[in-house]
């Protein structure tokens, strides 16, 4: 045990001591202020937008706080997902004369931290915000910290540490728990289509009984509404059964033989995770952990070679691919076009004057800004050492390792732009602008992360690159918006229009030139 | 001693080691020799306790999953991973604690000198490479001062120098009584360190030798006369 607090010790000084020496922790320590502060200052208006600000607005928030959470913390830990172990624990703690048990809450420890700063926001929140007396939230802060981390902590450590339950036991539970979400979800619905159909269906749902009997999932919520509101008698039976249950486990997981036969499935967990964090530094995204990627058999003839290489072998890995060069965001651009053309039906006079014009190119500002931390194929290139031992021009090379996405991009912005634009009865020159304007910011937003990369480098991390990146990406949108203004101002929308589609593409080319120092040599990336 | 007794572990459909079993005796070195995929590596993290299994694992006649047998058992993986904000100075510390190990400071230094490291103890675990993290593995294995020690492809990524210091720790560790059990498929590597042979292949172990056994011959010719291939 003292090697696990050591450990824990060495790691947060040594962290902190780092931390203090990078002259970035000061930046973003003082932008997380400033969004807390920020955030903090609005919750009161927030709150009293939504109606919650009351003891019962409290309770509905901690309440669908509870279930979204605990179902799912539950199934993590059934299936031994839900722990975070390193592959150094894995390596140095697993191996060592420490009682498996232990090795569990050795890792829970974080997340008691983390209870224990959620819940003393609550307190705070609940007396600032909800009208709730002191000693009541000082009362929920203490026992609910103790009672759902105590309960929690020892339904993971059954979860996990059982060694009697067959891999068929642990799917039946798994299944039963995704039942009884599906119940609930069932019940939600009935209530907000046959009884209720507003906000409030969330507060009735709360406050039924059947809900509050459900083991465990109700007996909390039950448990939260006895302590920030006033008992009635079904809350205080299920808060009864609540602490029961949460010594009856407490109880039966320190009774509990454990040998450690979880370290199996919380190695290859750890080793899954790893990689999947290693994408992500890399700007992958990760969305089944653990999961082996399977690929279609695909062909492809290579019409070229040097640079123009990378384009094939790029365009047989998208073959392989389940969904070719279809991706999550071609299913943001097709809802963003019918939530465009549905906007317009609703309010007519959204197909009016410049908004008319505007509105696509607009969208289509949004998605790219919004989702400009998404890194694409191009990105892994610049890891690999066979770019750079090509022999051809860093620009060639950029063009080619890029060309894919910028036909990508051409696609999303057909779906993005043609569905909303044929409801609204734009020109066909506008249609084509308004493609051509989506592909010149997704390529603006491309060749903006390359020269992050070729600027940057190491210097700062994946924050300060994607800040970096946003900025750049700003700045450019700002900046066509004020051209497509002036034009239009002193000509017509449509030369407005155009005009800020050559600015957009001007920029992107100096943008792009300036990125493909990136791919001269390995060592910038 | 080490002894494994009718060790099966299947993943899933896979029958990744079927009912191996083997002893290696106080104070030899064992040797697993296989090639990729002939499961050495699982039984080696089935001994560390790392995998459910079939079968047993004796550590100084007491089950390898139990905290006594843990305490006097060392394990040096393939892949070696560091706390990356520990230093390699604060990875033996926390060896010193986490087993209760009685190296001294004196001890500790000369183990660090040996393996070139006494300049790189304030050096945190992301800042090392692969070599090194192998070496602080080895170290921290040795800080134990284990009865039973496994090593799974211990020189992959030494540099030579390192590889000559563990050989002759290996002997010496030998010498001292301790039970050694190197799993590899770099045959040349372990040539002269070894007691006892066990030849694996498609999850089974084929034959095994001691080296009174194997008289004179080459090592690389007794494994390709069990295993089929041709030796260079």
């Amino acid at each position: 045990m003292s090697g696990l607090i050591y450990i824990y010790k060495r790691t947060f000084i040594n962290r902190l001591k780092k931390a203090l020496r990078k002259p970035v922790t000061y930046v973003y320590l003082a932008f997380g202020i400033i969004y807390l502060l920020m955030m903090f200052s609005g919750f009161g208006t927030m709150f009293s937008a939504w109606n919650l600000a009351s003891p019962q607005g409290l309770v509905t928030i901690l309440s669908v706080s509870v279930l979204f959470f605990l179902p799912t913390n539950m199934i993590t830990y059934a299936k031994r997902k839900g722990l975070l172990f390193l592959p150094s624990d894995v390596h140095f703690v697993f191996t060592s004369p420490v009682q498996p048990k232990l090795v569990l809450l050795y890792v829970q420890v974080k997340q008691f931290l983390i209870s224990f700063l959620v819940s003393g926001l609550f307190t705070w929140v609940g007396v600032s915000y909800f009208k709730i007396a002191v000693w009541k939230m000082i009362l929920y802060f203490l026992l609910s910290f103790i009672v759902e981390n105590v309960l929690e902590t020892s339904l993971m450590i059954f979860l996990y540490g059982n060694e009697r339950f067959s891999e068929k036991t642990v799917k039946a539970m798994c299944k039963s728990l995704y039942l009884m979400i599906g119940v609930l979800v069932l019940f939600a619905g009935y209530l907000y289509f046959v009884q209720e159909k507003s906000f409030t269906a969330v507060e009735v749902f709360l406050n039924h009984p059947f809900v509050q009997c459900v083991p465990i999932l109700g007996w909390n919520i039950a448990f939260i509404r006895l302590l920030i509101l006033e008992p009635t008698t079904l809350n205080v039976i299920c808060t009864v059964l609540y602490c029961l249950s949460a010594a009856g486990f407490l109880i039966t997981v320190v009774k509990m033989k454990c040998t450690g036969d979880y370290y199996e499935d919380a190695m290859k967990f750890a080793d899954d995770y790893q990689e999947a964090r290693n994408k992500q530094k890399k700007g992958e995204t990760t969305f089944r952990i653990g999961r082996m990627k399977k690929f279609k058999k695909a062909s492809v003839t290579y019409k070229g070679s040097y640079a123009k290489a990378i384009f094939y072998r790029q365009l047989l890995e998208y073959k392989k691919q389940r969904f070719f060069i279809f991706g999550s965001s071609t299913i943001v651009c097709l809802i963003a076009s019918i939530v465009i053309a549905y906007a317009v039906y609703q309010t007519p006079d959204m197909n009016t004057g410049m908004m008319k014009y505007f509105l696509l190119p607009g969208a289509g500002a949004y998605i790219t800004f919004m989702f400009s931390g998404y890194l694409t194929r191009w990105s892994k290139e610049l890891e690999n050492p066979y770019t750079f031992l090509i022999p051809d021009t860093p620009l060639r090379k950029l063009m080619y390792s890029t060309l894919i996405e910028h036909i990508r991009s051409l696609i999303d912005g057909c779906v993005l732009v043609i569905p909303a634009a044929v409801f609204m009865g734009l020109p066909l020159l506008n249609i084509i602008l308004a493609i051509f304007l989506y592909m010149c910011l997704q390529a603006n937003k491309l060749y903006f992360s390359v020269l992050s990369e070729a600027v940057l480098g190491d210097v700062l991390g994946n924050t300060g690159k994607t800040i970096l990146r946003m900025a750049g990406q700003m700045l450019m949108i700002t900046l066509a918006v004020i051209v497509a203004a002036a034009v239009s101002i002193f000509s017509n929308i449509t030369w407005g229009f155009l005009a800020m589609c050559i600015y957009a593409l001007v920029v992107t080319a100096f943008v792009a030139v300036g990125g493909s120092t990136a791919f001269s040599k390995m060592e910038v990336s | 001693m080490l002894e494994i007794q009718n060790l099966s572990k299947k993943y899933r459909k896979v029958l990744a080691v079927d009912d191996v079993s083997f002893v290696v005796p106080d104070g030899k070195v064992g040797i697993l020799l296989g090639p990729n995929g002939a499961g050495k590596s699982t039984i080696i993290k089935s001994i560390a306790g790392l995998l459910r299994y079939q079968g047993g694992v004796g550590i100084q006649h007491m089950q390898a999953k139990s905290m006594d047998a843990k305490k006097i058992f060392g394990y040096v993986p393939e892949i070696p991973a560091m706390f990356e904000a520990l230093t390699v100075g604060e990875h033996i510390e926390y060896i010193r604690r986490a087993y209760k190990s009685d190296i001294t400071e004196e001890e500790v230094q000369e183990l660090m000198a040996r393996f070139e490291l006494d300049d790189k103890l304030d050096k945190m675990g992301n800042e090392l490479s692969k070599g090194m993290m192998q070496k602080v593995s080895i170290c921290c294995a040795l800080a134990i001062k284990p009865q039973v020690i496994l090593f799974d492809e211990p020189m992959i990524g030494l540099d030579p120098k390192a590889i000559k210091e563990l050989k002759l720790m290996i002997t010496e560790l030998s010498n001292k009584g301790v039970t050694v059990l190197i799993s590899t498929h770099m045959l040349d590597m372990v040539k002269e360190l070894w007691d006892v042979m066990f030849i694996m292949e498609k999850g089974k172990i084929l034959s095994s030798f001691t080296r009174e056994e194997a008289a004179d011959r080459d090592i690389e010719e007794l494994f390709f006369s069990i295993t089929g291939g041709k030796t260079s």
